[in-house]
């Protein structure tokens, strides 16, 4: 479980940029919950992420997963908890390296990094195993460079790489924002598939009302940094994206 | 060129090729554009030549060379995280700062003597030399293929995901610029040994031709990979000594020794030119 209170976060501190981003937001995602997160261009929606991976420190409020305040932990130790898909697929993966190093790394997110080979047997099998998962037969390419991968693929093995080390939190922020129609629509599946299967805490940003819709159980519109609307699955199921977009443009 | 001089080409190639490791660690791996080997090469020469003359064991004295330099590197390190100096001026801070550093471990003198013996690399220093240069390799590459050297690869290319990754950027940027000196330094103390002396000013350039060395190295060597990378620095790093004393030592071309960073000036830029990848 996901626990946001009052958190109040201000960018550019002390400079004429100096902005209000969250103010008092609330927000609770239960255990295996798959929230959506909708909101306009400066809303705040990544400074809640950023909040939330550990990136950026609150000026006032607390932060609970799974009941254990982690307000004050440090970014790395955060990196445990919580796993992040970007958007841009080329920041979720480190294209100057093969495919079996970029999973290699993102096999030891939050853990120590000690002295032993990254790579051996055990863990090629493991990796293989979950890039089969994909279908796209990146298990045979292990040795290829990433940057000779279609962001589809890019994006997909992005989300392979948040998935390898089990995380209690899952931000998907914006992941179709770079792709084709077609690689946006495997991508949305691969995650919707991966979060329910393993009952995941999903947080996912989108601006796609379609996708809003379509995908998770309930969907918060965030406005000036506070969570102004929440509208449950059943509800939002009947709606179509035009009805979406009218609701939220009454706030 | 003689055959003497090949030698020499090839040893001195070697002392700088463990300096050409320190530069691919900063400039190639961690993607921090370090200056401060200038100054971290004379603090291993000057600490190792110091504390060979008070009779300490030579290779003592390069462990302390090594760790003087890991020193010089945190020091940047903590002038960039810390003080949030730019990266090169951080760098170009702490190298102008040693050199008052360098003569005070000197006594204030600017150079020192070695020949009353003591050193490492009295005889057969070809041997020695290849010994150490390729336990420096086989340990910086067995390194680079841990999980702790695969974090320290990512700071480099992808910081961001580094961060979310729960790696601390910012202490693997220490660890980088400290492994990275004290190789340079190491590096130093070797020169030193080899040349029986420590000169003050023995550290102008050393940038220029560590680089030119990791360039040279992947142009022979245009293997991806951490192996290939590491050992193409050693292999740079001699073939740009006897590339120098060839040009410098043929009268043909009628170079003398002053000519040398022209030359290798002129080098750098000729390999930038033809190479096609990003350099620096």
């Amino acid at each position: 479980m996901l626990a946001l209170e009052n958190i109040d976060v201000t960018l550019g501190k002390n400079t004429k940029r100096e902005r209000k981003v969250l103010q008092g937001l609330n927000l609770t995602v239960a255990s295996g919950e798959f929230l959506v997160l909708l909101g306009g261009n400066g809303a705040g929606k990544s400074t809640l992420f950023n909040v939330i991976a550990g990136g950026i420190k609150p000026d006032a409020g607390k932060l609970c997963i799974d009941g254990q305040e982690v307000t004050a932990m440090s970014h790395a130790q955060r990196a445990q908890a919580v796993s992040k898909v970007m958007q841009d697929p080329m920041q979720g993966t480190i294209a100057q390296m093969s495919i079996l190093e970029n999973m290699a790394f993102a096999y030891r997110r939050g853990q120590k990094r000690g002295l032993s080979l990254y790579d051996n047997q055990a863990r090629r099998e493991l990796f293989q195993d979950k890039l089969r998962l994909l279908g796209i037969g990146l298990e045979k390419r292990m040795h290829d460079q990433v940057s000779g991968l279609s962001g589809g693929q890019r994006q997909a093995l992005s989300m392979i790489m948040a998935m390898l080390q089990p995380a209690k939190i899952l931000l998907l922020d914006e992941i179709t924002a770079a792709l084709d129609p077609a690689s946006t629509v495997a991508v949305m599946d691969l995650a919707n598939r991966i979060v329910r299967e393993q009952r995941l805490t999903c947080v996912m940003i989108t601006h796609d009302m379609a996708h809003a819709i379509q995908y998770g159980d309930r969907l918060v519109w965030l406005k000036d940094g506070q969570c102004v609307k929440s509208i449950d699955a059943a509800t939002k199921a009947k709606m179509t994206p035009a009805e979406l977009m009218q609701v939220f443009a009454g706030f | 060129m003689t055959f003497n001089e090949i030698i020499m080409s090839l040893e001195v190639g070697l002392i700088y090729g463990i300096v050409a490791l320190g530069l691919y660690l900063t400039f190639r791996i961690i993607d921090f554009p370090d200056l401060t080997c200038d100054g971290s090469f004379v603090l291993g020469s000057a600490t190792a030549s110091v504390l060979i003359q008070a009779g300490v064991n030579p290779w003592l004295s390069l462990l302390a060379a090594l760790c003087a330099g890991a020193l010089a590197g945190m020091l940047t390190a903590i002038l960039y995280l810390r003080l949030h100096v730019t990266n090169l001026l951080a760098g170009i801070l702490v190298s102008f700062m040693l050199y008052s550093i360098n003569l005070r471990i000197m006594g204030g003198l600017p150079n020192i003597s070695l020949m009353d013996g003591g050193t490492l690399l009295y005889d057969a220093p070809v041997l020695q030399l290849l010994m150490i240069a390729c336990l420096m390799c086989a340990l910086l590459s067995y390194l680079l293929l841990t999980d702790f050297g695969l974090s320290l690869r990512c700071i480099g290319f992808n910081p961001k995901l580094a961060g979310n990754s729960g790696v601390n950027v910012a202490w693997m940027t220490m660890v980088g610029l400290a492994l990275s000196n004290a190789l340079v330094a190491l590096g130093g103390g070797l020169f030193s040994q080899h040349q029986g002396f420590a000169d003050v000013g023995s550290g102008v350039g050393t940038i220029i031709i560590g680089l030119a060395s990791v360039m040279l190295g992947e142009k022979i060597l245009p293997f991806r990979g951490v192996v290939s990378g590491v050992l193409s620095c050693l292999l740079g790093s001699v073939v740009y000594r006897l590339f120098i004393g060839f040009a410098l030592h043929s009268d043909a071309l009628g170079l003398s020794t002053s000519d040398l960073n022209l030359v290798t000036g002129l080098m750098v830029i000729a390999i930038m030119v033809v190479s096609k990848r990003e350099v620096c």
